[in-house]
This record gives C-alpha cells, structure tokens and sequence, in this order.
C-alpha cells in the first residue's frame, strides 16, 4: 500500500500547481507550455501502458498520436463533425491501428517486437507524407485544426483551453490509476513479471497484451487530437518515429511502470528543452547528455528513484514504531 | 468421462538431429501419482512441457480426458484442469505473496477480469486466497514481497499458486529442488496433501521423496520410458539401476 500513498503524496502537489497556475497571471507562452506538457503526458502515460506496465518497447507509438490528430482534424474540417466527435474519433483511431498493429507485431517480442512497430508506423508516416496527400496535405500539413465548442466559452482562449485540456487529463490520469489497481492491471503487472506462469496459470496472454496495446493506442489518440488542437495544425512531423523516440525519452527519465514517471517525465523534458533551447541551438544534443546522465544514475527514472526511497524511509518509520510499541 | 487423465501416443520432440523424446506413449489413470525418474537429459521435463503445452512441435498426440488436446495452447489446457509448477520458480517476484495468489484465483474465479476497481470480487477471491495462505504456510508472509522468500518458501508460494485453480491433473517438475534439508519433510508432506484426488505427474531427483509419493513410477531414459512398475519394483529392476542408479546390472 506504500505506492499509493507515494502517489497521493507526489500527486496533490502536481495537482495544486495545475489547479492554481491559472490565478497567478500566467503569460500565454507559460499556459500554452503547461497545457502542452498536459497533452504530451497522457501521450506518455498511453505509451507507458505497454512500455512500462507489458515492458514491451514500442517504437511505433507515433502513429497513434499522429492518427489522432488527423482524425479530430479530418473529421472537423472535412465531414464538419462536432469537436467531441472528433475527438471520440480521434480515440477510436488510435484504438483501430494499435490493433492492426498487433496483428504483426505481438508475433514477435523484444526488440524485434521495437522492430516491427518502427518499420509500421515508419510507413504511415511515408503515406502521409506523399500517397495520401489529398487527405493529409502532404508535409504543408493541415492547418486550422479545431478547439473544442462547449457551451459557448471560447477554447481559442488559452486559459479556457487549459481547464478543458487539465480536465480530460484529470480524467485520463485518474482512469489509469483504477485499471492499475483493477483486477486486469494485476495481471497485465503478472504477465510483464513472468509471462510463462501467467500463461499456464490460463491466462491468455497473447489477448491481454493485445488490449493492452488497443488501450494504450486510444489514449495515445487521444493526446495526438488534443495537441492538434493546441497547435490548430497537423503534420506528418507528430507520425515521425523521433516523436515515438521522444515519449520513450521522457517516459524512461520520468519512470517507466509508476504512474506519475510518465508525467513528470515530459515535465522534465519539456522545461529542459525550453531553458536549453533559449540558450543553444544544440539543445537536444545536451538534452540526449542529460538523458544519458539520467539513465546511468537513475536507471528508474526521476519517479522509480523517489518511490524506492520513499519505501525505504517508510519501512524505516515503520520499523522504528514496530522498536517502541 | 474416461479414467485416463492424460495420454500421449508415439510422441516424438527432436532438436535437429537430437530426440529429446523419441516415441514415448503412456497413459496416465486418473487419481494416481507417477513419479518420473530418469538421468539428466532423459527428457523427463520435455514430455512435462508437452503435456502442458509449453512444446507443441512433437509429432504424436495428447489427450486429455478423452479430448484431443494436441493442438490446444497452453492456456486452453489450464482451463482443462492441467496445472504446473516448474523446476526453476515460477512466480511474479514483485509482487506481494498475497497478490501472486489473488491473481492465481482470479482466474479461477472469472475469465473476464474487471478493469475498474472490484471490491466484491476481490471478497470472493479472499476467501480462497487465505485457505491457500493456511495450507502452504504461508499466512505469516503474505504481505512479503515474493522474490524475497526464501527459496523453499518460494517452491510453496508456486505449489500454491499451481494448486489455485484447482487442477485435476499436476504436473510438478523437481517442486524439492533446492528446498533446504529441514523443510524436505514438511514439503513432502504437503505434496502428498494436495496429490490426494487429483491426477499426479512429479519429477523429482530426491529418491526416498519420490518412492514415498508416487503409486507408479516411470522411468526415462534418452528420450523413451524403459520400466513402469511399482516403486518396489522399480527399486529392484536390474535395467534401472545399471541405467539410473549407474550401478553395474551383474
């Protein structure tokens, strides 16, 4: 039960400074950065279901993201949908091609599995740059992608936007925390621990890992509309496999298999990347330095090594009432 | 139902040139406990892994009851009643004690598992999770995290967790296999408790464990059963003993 309560503890924190951000008189340049660290850590904590709770490395995640943004962008622009409907779009696009994907690439595992979802998305990524081009726009992207329309606030306002981006991660967050703990979660947790028991225990794992994969394509979905959204444009650039690069580099700095590493994962990178960038053009070359520092001295991420030492300092409480009772 | 538990026939497993199992046959009654002996390399926990479907190239074929699982993953054959607990442990180490048998009944209790948190669920699990924790002793160390026991605790966590779904068929490769010389005896003992009604296939180098448990035992060698028979017998057979016990046959 340690966990939770060094999730609580590392959580309201993080919570008080989103809920309060707002009243401080914010620039819009800081709001925009917040909301976008917001949208980049559902993606994180999507991809964070596979790679940290499955431990498997997808390299692929790109596409889900990418798909989402072209959903809520196509769905708005072309078919003239509603927001939400972009945005459910969005979610089941990301959730359609995290299970084509599957098809091919849970037949393997390890990094052949890191592989298969490369060369996958790899491809998307080549259509949409030049097949599909009448529907994507090609590299110009497309621009003028919609914000929400709720109730008649206006989400061109960035304050508005970041409540309405600060409640569906609200949501998404506390969604994940429940399947964490929920019967399913375990055995997601088992089948990574030892996938051979959980196997014969009658398990099917090749199922679990599959939806598994769907849910966390969903989410990814999810996140890629919501950053359209922000940026009100779309690009291949967001089907890239450096962005499925970068959310394995947040996600590792952050914490895999926690669930606040993924966030704090892209809060870290994304402040870094702002301070490194006002200062050098070769930003993610220093960026990679830090990653690398990161990984040899915390190889459980910022998140993995506080949550270790919060266990140890409450054993050590608890050890020390156990001596005086 | 057919009073065969488990039957193969003609099955085969070859690695390139090498048969690891080459044409064993044998039928397995219902309710009995074998022991499978045999030298290192005689392919003991091979016919192990396909009987429980962890090797699904051999040719032959396994049934089941009656119904032909050859072709049937793993998983499938849990749901069939064949349970296994393997030579090198077998659990999810990270975990508590506790939550590696909650996921044990879990799916004894449901082939859906929620994705939301499930408080009544949970209660109908707890009531099996502690009769486990009871008979394996390990009620004491249930909040332990499971790679920290000790190794002949560990070997009880994964009989406990084998034994969860309540398989009729358990197949248990070498379960006193580094279990320290003064937990050998209560071990055994509870082998011998949870073999009772159900179908027993045990592999197992401890010779006064494996005579005492077994009804049968089955003898191994380069891939073929050489003698079946009584423990007495097979304690006496000539062929046995110069092949197993590497004792000279004269």
């Amino acid at each position: 039960m340690n966990v939770s309560r060094f999730d609580l503890w590392l959580g309201l924190p993080l919570a008080a400074v989103a809920l309060l951000l707002p009243f401080t008189g914010p620039s819009d340049f800081l709001l925009n950065l917040a909301t976008l660290v917001m949208i980049w850590a559902i993606f994180a904590i999507g991809f964070d279901f596979v790679f940290g709770l499955l431990g498997m490395v997808s390299f692929g995640h790109a596409s889900f993201l990418g798909l989402g943004g072209y959903a809520l962008a196509l769905a708005t622009q072309l078919w003239g949908l509603p927001f939400s409907a972009g945005l459910g779009l969005a979610i089941v696009a990301g959730a359609l091609c995290a299970w084509l994907f599957s098809f091919f690439a849970l037949r393997v595992s390890g990094i052949f599995f890191a592989l298969v979802t490369l060369a996958l998305s790899q491809l998307l990524y080549i259509l949409a740059d030049s097949k599909l081009r009448a529907w994507t726009g090609g590299a110009d992207g497309l621009p003028g992608v919609e914000r929400p329309g709720l109730g008649g606030i206006d989400f061109f306002d960035s304050t508005h936007f970041y409540w309405y981006v600060v409640a569906v991660f609200a949501l998404v967050m506390a969604a994940v925390a429940v399947l964490r703990r929920s019967p399913f979660g375990r055995v997601i947790a088992g089948i990574r621990q030892n996938e051979t028991r959980a196997e014969q225990l009658g398990f099917d794992v090749h199922r679990y890992k599959q939806i598994t994969f769907i849910v966390s394509g969903a989410i990814s979905g999810l996140a890629g509309a919501l950053l359209a959204s922000l940026l009100m444009y779309v690009n291949p650039q967001m089907l890239h496999w450096t962005t499925s690069g970068d959310v394995i580099i947040m996600t590792l700095l952050g914490g895999a298999g926690t669930l606040w590493g993924p966030v704090v994962g892209v809060l870290a990178f994304e402040v870094l990347k702002e301070w490194l960038s006002g200062w050098t053009q070769y930003w993610y070359g220093l960026l990679g330095l830090v990653f690398i520092l990161a990984t040899l001295f915390f190889p459980k991420g910022i998140v993995g090594e506080l949550q270790e030492r919060f266990g140890q300092w409450q054993d050590k409480a608890a050890r020390r009432d156990g001596r005086s009772s | 139902m057919s009073d065969i538990a488990l039957k193969c026939d003609g099955v085969t497993v070859s690695y390139g040139a090498l048969k690891a199992i080459d044409g064993v046959s044998h039928s397995f009654e219902q309710g009995r406990i074998y022991g499978l002996i045999g030298p290192n390399g005689a392919g003991k926990t091979t016919l192990l892994n396909v009987l429980a479907g962890r090797q699904m190239r051999h040719s032959g074929s396994i049934h089941c009851f009656g119904a032909d699982i050859t072709r049937t993953p793993p998983h499938e054959r849990a749901h069939l009643g064949i349970g296994r607990s393997f030579q090198i442990t077998k659990i999810f180490a990270e975990m508590t004690v506790l939550d590696n048998l909650r996921i044990a009944a879990q799916i004894k209790h449901s082939r859906f598992q929620p994705f939301w948190i499930a408080p009544r669920y949970e209660r109908r699990l707890a009531g099996d999770i502690d009769a486990m924790l009871e008979l394996t002793g390990l009620t004491a160390r249930r909040d332990d995290i499971a790679g920290t026991l000790s190794y002949g605790l560990q070997r009880a966590l994964e009989l406990g967790i084998t034994l969860m779904p309540d398989p009729r068929i358990l197949l248990l490769d070498e379960p006193l296999a580094g279990v320290g010389q003064h937990e050998i005896e209560s071990s055994t003992r509870l082998i011998k408790a949870v073999s009772a009604g159900r179908t027993v296939l045990l592999i197992e180098h401890n010779m006064d464990a494996i005579m005492s448990l077994s009804e049968e035992i089955v003898v191994m060698s380069n891939g073929r059963v050489i003698a079946v028979g009584a423990p007495e017998q097979i304690r006496n057979d000539a062929t046995v003993r110069s092949v197993y016990l590497g004792e000279d046959a004269s």
